[in-house]
C-alpha cells in the first residue's frame, strides 16, 4: 500500500503543477482552430444529436424512458462519457507523449495523466451546469440527491486516475495497447447503459455488464439526476467499486513504479 | 575554498538493445533474457568532479557524449553502475522540447514547471529569462512561428536561468550567431565565478581549450583519457591526425574493431550487499502478499455482485435480529413475527398493476394513500419488504399490496396482434376510420380537437388525468396535454372468441375480467367490467 500513497501523496503535492500544466493543454489544444474553445461544445452538441436522433427519435419513437424524457435520460448519462472516453484514451497516452518534455527523471511522471485527466474535467463541470439546465426547462427537479454529485464526481477522478495510470505504463511500454484500448473505448459506449436501457436486459446480463466500474459511474449520475437514489442504497455494488478501483490503482502503482524510470528508453 | 566532489560516476554503463525481433521485446518485458544484441554506448566509467571546475568533454561522432550528458542531467538511468550527484542538475541542449503552439511566454513557464520549479521561483526569473533571451516582442507570440536561431535562444535562457548547480551543454552553442555565443561565454564565465560545475561537449578543440581546465575524452564508449585540458587535447589533436591518415579500408577497419568491443556483453560486479538484498526481498514478499488479498478482496465483491439478494437478505435478517433483541424486554411475542414480514429484498424491476384501481401508499403500513393507479400502469418495483413492495410511481416513492403487482421475469414478447380481427366487437363509429383514430394517440389536445370533429364534452378520471370525450371514443391526456391513448366503449364480447384474446393476453387482472395484450405497435387492454377497449401507443 505504501506505493499507493507515495503516489497519491505526489498528485497532491504537485496540484499546482498539475492545474497550469492541465490549462497549457486545454489552451494548445484549440489554439489552431479558428472557433478556439466552442469546439469544447460544438462537438459533443453534434454527436448528442445523432444519438438523440437515432435512439430517441428512430429507435424509440421519441418514448419517455421511466417516465423521464429520452433527451434527458440520454444526456445524463453521455456527458459523463464525453468525460471518461476521452481521458482514459489521453490519459493513456499521456506519458508517451510528454515524457521527452519532461526534462528531468526526479519529475513526478505520475501527475501526467492526471494532467489529462484534470484538463478534461473542466470541460466537465461546464457542461455539467448545462445539464442542469436543461433538467430546470424539463421540469426535472433532482432535490436532495444533488447533494450525492460530489461523492460520484470523486468517484470518477479516482477510478479514471487508476485505470490511466496502469495504461499509460502499459501503453508506453507497449505501443499496440494504445490501438486496442482506442476500439474497446469506442465499443464500451454500445456496453455502458448510456444509448440504451439496459435493465431489459435478463438478469444475469445486466450483472456481467455491471462488473465494468464504468457502469458504476454512468448508473451513479442517473441516480443523482432522475432516479432519486442515495448512492448507498446499492452498498454492494458500491464495494465492489472501490475494490476494484483500488486493485487497479495497487497494480498501476506498482508497475508504474517498477518502469518509471525507464518511460526514456521506450521512446 | 574547500573543493568537495560534486559528481561521482561509479563503474557506470549505458546498454541499448538493438534493433531486435519484436518477439524478443515482449519476452525482454516480461523479464525473460533472450538472446537479444546489445550496444555499450558507455562502458564502465567512473570519475570525480569537484565542485567550481569546468570540464570539457571531447570526442567523435558517435562515441557516446550525448549519453554522457543525458546521464549527467538525470534525464536517462545507466543499465549499471552508480551516480551521485550533489545539487541540481540543468541540461542544455539544442532540441530543446518547446511546444509549438504556445507563445514564448507560456512556455517559459511550461519549460519551468516540467524542470519542478516552483511558482515564486518562476515568478522572480520569467523577467529575466525574457531579458537574456531578447526576443522582443516575439515573446507572445507562438513558438511556430520562430527562427530556429530565436528558439535556441529562449532554450538557453530558460535553462540557464534555472539556476542549477551544474550545468551540461550539450553543442547548443553552435547554433545562435556570435553576438549570442558571446552573451552565452559571458553567462558562463559568471557561472564560473560562482563556483558552478560545468560540463561541456563538443568538439571543438578550440571552445573546450578556451574555456575548460580540465577534458575528458570519450572514445568509443569509454574513458580514454581525464586530466588537465592541454595534455587531452594534445593527444586528441594526434589521434584524429592519426585516424585521418589512415587510409580508406584501416578506417573501416579500425572502426569495425572498435563496434565489436562495444558489443561484447560485459559483466558488472555486482556491488549490492547481502542485506540490501534481503530488504529487497522482504519488500517483494510483502507487495504480493497485499496483491494477493486485495485480489481476494476483488474476487469476494465479485461473488457478492452475484449473489447480493441472498446477502441483502442475510444481513436485514441479523439486523433484525438484532433489533428484535432490543425490543424484546418490550414486546417478546412480536418479534419473530415482525422479523420475518419486515425483510428487504432488491429487486429494481418494472412490475404491471393487476387491478383495475390500486393505492399507492406514503407508509410502509398501508396508510396515507399517495395516488391510484390503474390496470397494466407501469411501476418501477425498487424494494420487496414482507408483502408490501417500494415502488416509484411519478418519481415518488411509494407502497403496494405485493399481491396486486405482477413483476415479469423477462420483458413481454411482443406478438402480432392486430385490431382488425376484432373490429365486429367495437361500435361503428370507431370502426369505420379506426386507424384515422389511432394516429392521433401521442398528438397534442389541440391538434385532436382541430382534425377530429364531434367532440362531445371533457371529464376527468380517478386520477386527475382529462378525458377528451367524442361519443363512444375518448382519448385520455397525460399531465403534459400530449394523448396516452384511446379508450373505446361499447366493447361487446359476445361477438368475438374470447378464448382466443385471453390466450394471447400478457398480464391478466385477478378477476380475470380485464386483460393487457402487447402487440409490436400498441398495447390493448379488454376490459370486460366497463366494456371498453383501451389502446396505448407501444414503447
Amino acid at each position: 500500500m505504501r506505493v499507493v500513497i507515495d503516489i497519491l501523496k505526489e498528485q497532491f503535492v504537485n496540484a499546482h503543477l498539475i492545474f497550469r500544466l492541465a490549462s497549457y493543454d486545454i489552451k494548445s489544444k484549440y489554439q489552431a482552430h479558428y472557433l478556439g474553445a466552442a469546439w469544447q461544445f460544438l462537438n459533443p452538441a453534434l454527436q448528442i444529436f445523432i444519438y438523440w436522433f437515432v435512439f430517441g427519435i428512430g429507435i424509440r419513437q421519441g418514448n419517455p424512458i421511466y417516465g423521464v424524457p429520452y433527451l434527458v435520460w440520454l444526456l445524463v448519462g453521455l456527458i459523463p462519457w464525453f468525460f471518461i472516453s476521452p481521458a482514459v484514451i489521453q490519459g493513456s497516452n499521456s506519458v508517451f507523449t510528454r515524457v521527452n518534455m519532461v526534462a528531468k527523471m526526479k519529475f513526478p511522471v505520475s501527475v501526467l495523466p492526471s494532467v489529462t485527466i484534470i484538463s478534461n474535467a473542466l470541460n466537465f463541470t461546464s457542461m455539467i451546469i448545462f445539464l442542469l439546465v436543461i433538467l430546470m426547462l424539463y421540469g426535472i427537479n433532482p432535490g436532495i440527491y444533488l447533494l450525492q454529485l460530489p461523492y460520484y464526481f470523486l468517484c470518477t477522478i479516482v477510478s479514471l486516475y487508476a485505470i490511466t495510470l496502469l495504461f499509460s505504463t502499459i501503453s508506453t511500454v507497449f505501443r499496440d495497447f494504445q490501438i486496442i484500448l482506442q476500439s474497446v473505448m469506442r465499443m464500451m459506449l454500445y456496453l455502458l447503459p448510456i444509448l440504451w436501457d439496459m435493465e431489459r436486459l435478463p438478469e444475469m446480463y445486466v450483472k456481467i455488464l455491471k462488473l465494468n466500474p464504468l457502469y458504476y459511474l454512468i448508473e451513479g449520475y442517473r441516480k443523482t439526476f432522475i432516479f432519486k437514489e442515495w448512492f448507498f442504497t446499492d452498498w454492494i455494488y458500491m464495494i465492489y467499486f472501490w475494490v476494484t478501483t483500488l486493485l487497479i490503482i495497487y497494480i498501476g502503482s506498482l508497475v508504474h513504479m517498477r518502469f518509471r524510470k525507464q518511460f526514456v528508453d521506450y521512446i | 575554498m574547500c573543493a568537495r566532489p560534486k559528481v561521482t560516476f561509479h563503474n557506470v554503463s549505458k546498454r541499448y538493445t538493438l534493433q531486435q525481433k519484436k518477439l524478443d521485446k515482449i519476452l525482454d518485458l516480461l523479464g525473460i533474457k533472450s538472446k537479444s544484441k546489445s550496444f555499450y554506448a558507455l562502458k564502465d566509467i567512473s570519475f570525480t568532479v569537484d565542485e567550481g571546475e569546468t570540464i570539457g568533454v571531447i570526442g567523435i561522432n558517435g562515441s557516446g557524449k550525448s549519453t554522457l550528458s543525458n546521464i549527467l542531467a538525470q534525464v536517462v538511468p545507466p543499465t549499471t553502475g552508480e551516480i551521485e550527484v550533489n545539487g541540481e542538475t540543468s541540461l542544455i541542449a539544442i532540441a530543446v522540447g518547446l511546444n509549438n503552439n504556445l507563445t514564448g511566454l507560456e512556455n517559459i513557464e511550461l519549460k519551468c514547471l516540467m524542470q519542478g520549479i516552483k511558482k515564486e521561483e518562476i515568478k522572480r526569473i520569467t523577467p529575466l529569462i525574457i531579458d537574456f533571451a531578447d526576443l522582443g516582442d516575439f515573446i507572445n507570440q507562438p513558438v511556430k512561428t520562430f527562427s530556429s536561431g530565436m528558439k535556441s535562444r529562449l532554450g538557453f535562457a530558460i535553462s540557464a536561468h534555472t539556476d542549477p548547480d551544474i550545468m551540461v551543454i550539450d553543442e547548443a552553442l553552435s547554433v545562435g550567431d556570435q553576438t549570442f555565443y558571446e552573451k552565452c561565454l559571458k553567462k558562463m564565465n559568471e557561472f564560473k565565478s560562482q563556483g558552478k560545475t560545468i560540463f561541456y561537449i563538443s568538439h571543438s578543440v578550440s571552445q573546450i581549450r578556451s574555456f575548460c581546465d580540465k577534458t575528458m575524452w570519450i572514445h568509443y564508449g569509454e574513458l580514454l583519457e581525464f586530466g588537465p585540458t592541454k595534455e587531452v587535447l594534445k593527444n586528441y589533436s594526434d589521434f584524429i591526425k592519426f585516424f585521418n591518415a589512415l587510409s580508406e579500408e584501416e578506417k573501416v577497419k579500425y572502426k569495425k574493431e572498435k563496434m565489436a568491443v562495444r558489443q561484447k556483453e560485459y559483466v558488472v560486479k555486482p556491488i549490492s550487499t547481502s542485506r540490501s538484498k534481503k530488504v529487497k526481498k522482504e519488500k517483494t514478499n510483502r507487495k504480493s502478499m497485499e496483491l494477493i488479498l486485495l485480489v481476494m478482496f476483488f474476487f469476494i465483491s465479485t461473488m457478492l455482485m452475484f449473489f447480493d439478494n441472498g446477502v441483502a437478505k442475510g444481513i436485514q435478517f441479523i439486523k433484525q435480529i438484532d433489533m428484535s433483541k432490543d425490543e424484546s424486554q418490550v414486546k417478546v411475542e412480536k418479534t419473530s413475527k415482525e422479523a420475518v414480514s419486515d425483510k428487504v429484498e432488491a429487486i429494481n424491476k418494472v412490475g404491471y398493476v393487476l387491478t383495475e384501481k390500486e393505492s399507492v401508499f406514503q407508509s410502509k403500513e398501508l396508510k396515507d394513500e399517495m395516488v391510484t393507479v390503474g390496470f397494466s400502469d407501469q411501476v418501477r418495483v425498487n424494494n420487496k419488504i414482507g408483502d408490501v413492495l417500494e415502488v416509484s410511481v411519478n418519481d415518488q416513492l411509494g407502497y403496494v399490496k405485493e399481491e396486486n403487482i405482477y413483476i415479469p421475469q423477462a420483458p413481454f414478447e411482443k406478438i402480432d396482434f392486430n385490431l382488425a380481427g376484432y373490429l365486429d366487437a367495437l361500435p361503428a363509429s370507431f370502426v369505420g376510420s379506426y386507424q384515422y383514430y389511432l394516429a392521433f394517440i401521442n398528438s397534442e389536445q389541440q391538434e385532436i380537437e382541430s382534425k377530429i370533429r364531434g367532440k362531445t364534452g371533457e371529464e376527468l378520471d380517478e386520477q386527475g388525468n382529462k378525458h377528451l370525450v367524442f361519443g363512444s371514443i375518448r382519448y385520455k391526456l397525460k399531465s403534459d396535454h400530449l394523448s396516452e391513448g384511446i379508450i373505446v366503449n361499447e366493447f361487446d364480447p359476445q361477438k368475438v372468441n374470447m378464448d382466443e384474446l385471453i390466450k394471447n393476453a400478457a398480464i391478466i387482472s385477478k378477476d380475470n375480467k380485464i386483460f393487457s395484450i402487447f402487440s409490436n405497435d400498441y398495447e390493448y387492454i379488454f376490459n370486460l367490467n366497463n366494456q371498453s377497449v383501451t389502446i396505448i401507443a407501444g414503447e
